[in-house]
């Protein structure tokens, strides 16, 4: 509960939700976060830090480098925050997934579509 | 991570994100055609009763679900197609005065798969802000609720 007005003043802010939104996709280091933006790594920095002290995202140690990604825990019921409308296309996405997982690889005519300009 | 990430933007608008793992020839696909959606065209007021209709440019696709025995319809009006990529869509809610939001749907090719971008237009900012449930009041406090649950 004491998290909680970190975490609403941290997404209150449209730099820290497009980093949310980059590290949604996957992990990546501060660099790779900066590159989308025209503000400085320090700037960018700054932010994650915002996040990371709200517990919305977290640093892992690879060797030398400190890639950030999205606490999965913070976000698990993402969709629930947003109410029935993302509660729905969360379900709908994750029945799309079972769809993508269940369809065979592409065939010749797809491959063909695919080249098309 | 292929949570869904979603978002208000000015007045009327959701961008919605998310991740898939599969290349976006195989989502593209997937969201496309007919006897596909019928497996995942889900809706939180009931199963699908029927999809007919086909995602051609000008042509539609007619939705119904079953709402405890009611039916609820949704036709989705295609405007532009262009595989594996983008979709421009109209959908229209017969049971709710035929209001119509507009639908961008952005396949791009991402680590693992697809990350598919959505920015959904409401008719209006209260259709927008009903459909969200995030108007000032109770909309904040089920946010406050919901975060209750999460830090619980």
């Amino acid at each position: 509960m004491q998290n909680l007005d970190a975490r609403l003043t941290a997404l209150a802010d449209p730099t820290r939700r497009a980093l949310i939104e980059r590290l949604a996709l996957g992990e990546a280091t501060v660099a790779e976060l900066a590159r989308p933006f025209a503000i400085s790594q320090p700037a960018i920095s700054r932010h994650l830090k915002v996040l990371e002290e709200a517990g919305l995202i977290e640093t892992r140690v690879a060797g030398t480098s400190r890639p950030r990604r999205l606490r999965a825990q913070a976000f698990a019921e993402t969709a629930d925050w947003f109410g029935p409308f993302f509660a729905a296309l969360d379900a709908r996405f994750r029945a799309l997934d079972r769809v993508l997982a269940e369809m065979p690889d592409p065939s010749p005519e797809t491959a063909t579509e695919r080249t098309d300009p | 991570m292929t949570k869904l990430i979603a978002r208000s933007e000015g007045e009327r608008d959701v961008i919605v994100t998310r991740h898939f793992a599969a290349p976006p020839e195989k989502v593209w696909h997937a969201l496309t055609d007919t006897a596909l959606m019928r497996k995942w065209m889900t809706s939180d007021f009931g199963p699908l009763k029927s999809l007919t209709g086909e995602a051609v440019v000008g042509g539609t696709h007619h939705f119904v679900w079953d709402t405890d025995g009611k039916d609820m319809n949704m036709i989705a009006t295609y405007d532009l197609l262009e595989a594996p990529e983008l979709i421009r869509h109209r959908e229209a809610w017969p049971e709710y005065g035929y209001m119509e939001s507009v639908i961008e749907t952005r396949l791009s090719p991402a680590p693992g798969g697809t990350e598919m971008r959505m920015v959904i237009t409401f008719a209006t900012s209260e259709a927008r802000d009903q459909a969200l449930e995030v108007g000032m009041t109770e909309g904040m406090e089920a946010t406050y609720a919901n975060m209750d649950k999460l830090l619980a």
